[in-house]
């Protein structure tokens, strides 16, 4: 890979790792979520700057050119992020779900115990 | 919890009412449940209404719950299953709160839930024959439903998306968790799988006359592909039950 790529991406990786800092510092971002953007853009820096690495990767994912083992790399990584996301969503829905159907249902049992009873059958039996 | 309140010869009813922003139309439809149904409880589940839905409702003097944000049709009616469960009701009846069902067929339907012994008894736009004059892709896609449904549980349902439905415990404690759209083609293959008994009254429908319906044109073109999908997984996770009947 020649030296202008390499610095490219160095350069979008520091913007990535400058943002995500930005974004802990004002409470926007989970730790956990910051970490792994950081730990994602440190790792992509080290693979394309350190060569015996680039090699070791572009053996592992076999393409015509070098540049696309990065590509490839870089959507795979994104792929598993969405899915991971995915699946903490729908674990977060479900959360929000239960809790507002246990608000829904305790405010009506603070209330009374049971469902109104009609009205009209009430007032016919004199209770 | 106290157990449920019986009010009637018949056992214990719950009217189960889902209610988002349907302020235009509740208390006329909780006015003819009471003419129509005094025997069973009502109970309206409003889902994190914006307009005057809650103050119609208290204003009516029936029960509510309140939920504090807006679920969703799905997740409302399971809220209202999760209470008649704690509460114990042997039965509960789905009815829209927008004023499509007539509240008069309530006797009806659970005249001929007591008289099939069927678990479900669904209140059908179309089993006599009857017509819906929505849009031409509406239709074709309850045609559609109604064969699979039909082709999958080995029963034809002529109204796989009626919100209009009598159900026994055995067939509502099941839907408490999981996952269901709407109630619809999904759980009926999920009923049929586990061996519950289905049957369909005809009943009266009339159009909206106020509020806004709950499926919007990206909902619609989501809807056949989420129900597939559902049907699918209500499927496999009907075969992973014992049979209930």
């Amino acid at each position: 890979m020649n030296l202008q790529a390499v610095l490219a991406i160095n350069a979008i990786g520091i913007g990535i790792i400058v943002f995500v800092l930005s974004l802990l510092r004002r409470q926007r971002l989970h730790i956990g979520y910051g970490a792994l953007w950081i730990g994602a853009s440190v790792l992509g820096m080290l693979v394309v700057s350190a060569p015996p690495v680039f090699r070791l990767v572009t053996r592992v994912i076999p393409t015509s050119l070098p540049f696309q083992a990065v590509v490839v790399m870089a959507l795979s990584f994104i792929f598993i992020v969405l899915i991971y996301f995915s699946v903490q969503l729908s674990a977060l829905l479900r959360r929000v779900t239960d809790i507002a159907q246990h608000i829904g249902i305790s405010e009506l049992e603070a209330k009374s115990q049971a469902p109104e009873r009609n009205p009209v059958e009430v007032e016919k039996r004199g209770e | 919890m106290e157990g449920p309140s019986v009010t009637g010869t018949r056992g214990s009813v719950l009217i189960l009412m889902p209610a988002f922003n349907e302020a235009g139309t509740i208390g006329m439809v909780l006015e003819r449940v009471r003419q129509h149904a005094r025997d069973c409880d009502v109970l309206v589940v409003n889902d994190g209404s914006r307009d005057g839905t809650r103050g119609a409702v208290e204003a009516a003097g029936v029960a509510q719950i309140v939920l504090p944000c807006n679920l969703g049709y799905g997740p409302a009616l399971q809220a209202g299953f999760r209470y008649a469960e704690m509460a114990g009701y042997p039965t509960v009846v789905l009815l829209d709160a927008d004023g499509q069902h007539d509240p008069a067929d309530i006797p009806r339907v659970l005249e001929a839930m007591d008289r099939s012994g069927a678990d479900v008894v669904i209140g059908s736009r179309f089993v006599n024959g009857g017509w819906y004059s929505g849009p031409l892709p509406r239709r074709l896609g309850m045609q559609f439903f109604s064969l699979v449904t039909g082709l999958v549980i080995g029963q034809r349902i002529f109204d796989t998306t009626s919100g209009f439905k009598a159900l026994r415990r055995v067939a509502y404690r099941p839907l408490i968790s999981g996952h269901f759209l709407d109630f619809h083609a999904e759980c009926l293959v999920f009923w049929g799988k586990l061996g519950l008994r289905i049957a369909e009254v005809p009943i009266a429908t009339r159009p909206r006359s106020d509020g806004r319906s709950m499926y919007s044109w990206f909902t619609l073109m989501n809807y056949p592909f989420k129900t597939l999908m559902l049907m699918m997984l209500g499927l496999m996770d009907a075969r992973r039950r014992r049979p209930l009947r």
